[in-house]
């Protein structure tokens, strides 16, 4: 089996295309990517201008007086226009003449929505960057709002759950559009359900993909680089094995006294082999160039590569017991991974919704999602989950793998 | 004493019956050539005795181990030149010849010793280390049987060597084949080329429709179509007179019209020449060659299975 190993690694080395695929272009892609789309990630390391804010206030709102006397403050980074109507902001919006948008229904509308309960709407621009900068400032407005509220509820309790429901919708904060009750007037009853409904919001599912702002781009498409190129790389077991059933080697090595399983294994091995070494290489290279460290947990790092590298190859060599050509199942493995890479938010960051639910039934999400869980020194309990769905589904494709080797051997 | 057993050995692919009820034994040290049309069952005996296919009922035995219930001990006994070309465009061939002959287990020093011997005895030493992407088609064919003899294997299997290649790579090959044999090993030579086995071959079986129809060395084989000898007659003058007293010698088979001739097949032409020269004198047909040809394995097939080796 190690003679096989050797001579598979022999072969792979000289051929300039593995050289490409799997060491310059996933080093070159991170670099692309990371450089391109990094505006997406580091809002926060960026020189701060004023966000564009465009506000509509209605009749009669309780926080219009508080709101107006906010934003006439000239320290902060805002140039506040206002507008006659909620439309008027959208278009704003639309139009990029504003950054981010305020909605302050009047006291009727608001009212009306929810009961007593009052709201404060904010609408996200197109400008990641600026959309932070407003939040961070607004959420001053709000903690202000809040600490008013703590006073007041020495006096009335009802306004005391209405302060915190504000708040725990305001930490939120991952909805483009979200509302924060603000309080609870004249219905205890009122206030109940207000504070449920920020519980609710407060408890949304959150992944770390969705937290952008904590990771830089470059971390962030090396954990996807490494992942989509670590399936390639699995890829080239079923590829090979094809190959040498085409060259009539397969024939060959089937006829000599070899057991079919060990075959396999020299695949898998020569494969891992290969996955290593790239592994090493772009970890090396992220590490030295773009400062990429994982939190210095590279053990974790590697065993999530080791699992992904697993999954891909069972993956790849149970395609190729089925299919007769190595370029039906190059085609095949390549629709696979790209659609893996991009739910799983490899491509375009931040994708969430439906396509997230999906993602999670791939082992490209969780391998991705590993890693960047390792960038924020995620906690074991978090990561532990991560390597079980990974194993879980590697495990599950071998085992279809043996039993139709089993029945079918190499046909 | 039989080296190789085919025991009643059974192959289908669905309905169909690719080997049927095979029974044949090959001796030790011989040169066997089995002979068939495409289709034959030639591939899938090899690939049975091989252990490459399962064997649907009885059983192959090569040195009293059944394929069936030991094939890595038997596998380990065997070396399969396959008739497609199986060798690595990606590895030099000092480099294939290497591989596959760790595959068979050899190591350190002896396994150099073997590589060099057998790249040597293919006549590559020279191209070593050159890739085969490089080689005429009768040297990647060469190449493809050093693979299989690096570990001096008691039984050589060779399915359609010389297929594709040139008349000088071929007689190589040919000649090598015979070295082997002489060196010791038994060989198992499939093709579909009849001269090639009356030149090489110590005893061959025929095949058709996946049974054994004839089995022997080329003398016993012959002997069974010695009535079957051709007359080529050139003549001029043929009235049907003439070639209705020729039809009706007791010793004429079959005769056929040419177009300036005719043929006749029978047994003993020489002791009856006279007879058909005596038939043709007195209805003044002016003769003008006459040759006698001796009957093979050619005619054996034909006799056999009314078709062509390569129909």
């Amino acid at each position: 089996m190690l003679a096989m190993i050797y001579y598979d690694l022999l072969q792979l080395f000289r051929s300039k295309q593995i050289w490409f695929t799997l060491f310059v272009l996933p080093i070159a892609l991170i670099f692309i990517l990371g450089s391109a789309l990094a505006n997406d990630f580091e809002g926060q390391n960026k020189d701060i201008s004023s966000a564009k804010l465009s506000v509509y206030i209605g009749d009669n709102n309780p926080l219009t007086e508080a709101l107006q006397a906010f934003l006439s403050d000239d320290s902060l980074p805002l140039k506040v226009s206002y507008a006659k109507n909620e439309a008027e902001v959208r278009s704003s919006l639309q139009s990029k003449r504003a950054d981010f948008g305020i909605l302050l229904p009047s006291g009727k509308e608001a009212a009306s929505d929810s009961g007593s309960q009052l709201k404060l709407h904010t609408l996200l621009g197109k400008n990641a960057i600026q959309n932070i900068v407003a939040q961070t400032v607004l959420q001053q407005f709000v903690e202000g709002l809040n600490v008013h509220a703590t006073i007041q509820s020495l006096e009335a309790a009802p306004l005391a759950n209405g302060g915190q429901a504000m708040q725990a919708a305001a930490g939120s904060g991952t909805a483009s559009e979200f509302s924060a009750a603000t309080a609870a007037i004249d219905k205890p009853e009122a206030a109940e359900a207000s504070e449920a409904r920020s519980r609710m919001e407060h408890i949304v599912e959150t992944s770390v993909t969705s937290n952008l702002g904590q990771f830089r781009a470059v971390e962030y498409y090396t954990a996807a680089m490494m992942v989509m190129f670590l399936m390639y790389s699995g890829m080239m077991a079923g590829v090979d094995l094809l190959k040498e059933k085409t060259n009539k080697t397969l024939y060959r090595i089937k006829a000599m006294p070899v057991p079919g399983s060990a075959i396999l294994l020299a695949k898998v091995g020569s494969t891992l082999v290969i996955t290593a070494i790239q592994v090493v290489v772009v970890l090396a290279v992220s590490r030295i160039f773009y400062d990429v460290t994982f939190g210095g947990q590279w053990l974790q790092v590697a065993l999530l590569c080791l699992l992904i590298s697993l999954f891909s190859i069972a993956l790849s060599l149970l395609l190729s017991l089925l299919m007769s050509s190595s370029k039906s199942l190059q085609t095949a493995f390549h629709c696979i991974i790209v659609f893996m890479t991009f739910v799983s938010g490899g491509f375009v960051a931040g994708v969430g919704g439906v396509i997230t639910d999906i993602a999670k039934y791939t082992p490209a999400y969780w391998a991705k999602d590993g890693m960047l869980e390792l960038v924020l020194q995620g906690s074991y309990a978090g990561i532990g989950t991560h390597y079980l769905w990974l194993a879980v589904m590697a495990l599950i494709v071998a085992a279809v793998l043996a039993g139709i080797y089993k029945k079918e051997g190499f046909r | 004493m039989a080296i190789i057993q085919i025991k009643d050995t059974v192959k289908r692919y669905g309905s169909l019956l690719s080997v049927d009820h095979l029974n044949l034994d090959i001796r030790e040290g011989e040169i066997f050539g089995l002979l068939g049309p495409n289709g034959a069952g030639k591939s899938t005996t090899i690939n049975m005795l091989s252990g490459l296919l399962p064997i649907d009922k009885g059983d192959i035995t090569v040195q009293g181990v059944s394929v069936a219930s030991d094939p890595l001990k038997v596998k380990g006994m065997l070396g399969l030149v396959p008739q497609d070309l199986a060798i690595y465009e990606e590895l030099t061939a000092i480099e294939n010849v290497t591989f596959f002959a760790r595959l068979y287990g050899l190591k350190g020093k002896l396994l150099q010793e073997r590589v060099k011997e057998a790249l040597a005895f293919v006549g590559l030493s020279d191209r070593s280390k050159d890739k085969p992407g490089s080689f005429s088609g009768g040297m990647k064919r060469r190449l493809n049987i050093a693979c299989a003899i690096t570990h001096r294997p008691k039984v050589i299997i060779m399915d359609e060597p010389t297929v594709g290649i040139d008349p000088q790579s071929r007689n190589h090959i040919l000649e090598s084949v015979k070295e082997l044999n002489r060196l010791g090993s038994t060989i198992i030579y499939t093709t579909h080329y009849m001269e090639e086995v009356e030149a090489i071959g110590t005893r061959v079986g025929i095949i058709d429709k996946g049974r054994l129809i004839a089995c022997g060395t080329k003398a016993e084989l012959v002997e069974r179509v010695s009535d079957e000898e051709k007359l080529v007659i050139d003549a001029d003058g043929l009235t049907e007179e003439a070639l209705g007293e020729l039809e009706l010698h007791p010793k004429v088979n079959k005769l056929l019209r040419t177009g300036s001739g005719l043929e006749l097949y029978m047994g003993s032409s020489h002791a009856y020449l006279q007879d058909v020269l005596f038939i043709l004198t007195k209805h003044n047909v002016k003769l003008q060659s006459i040759t006698r040809v001796e009957p093979d394995l050619e005619s054996l097939f034909l006799s056999l299975t009314g078709k062509t080796l390569r129909d």
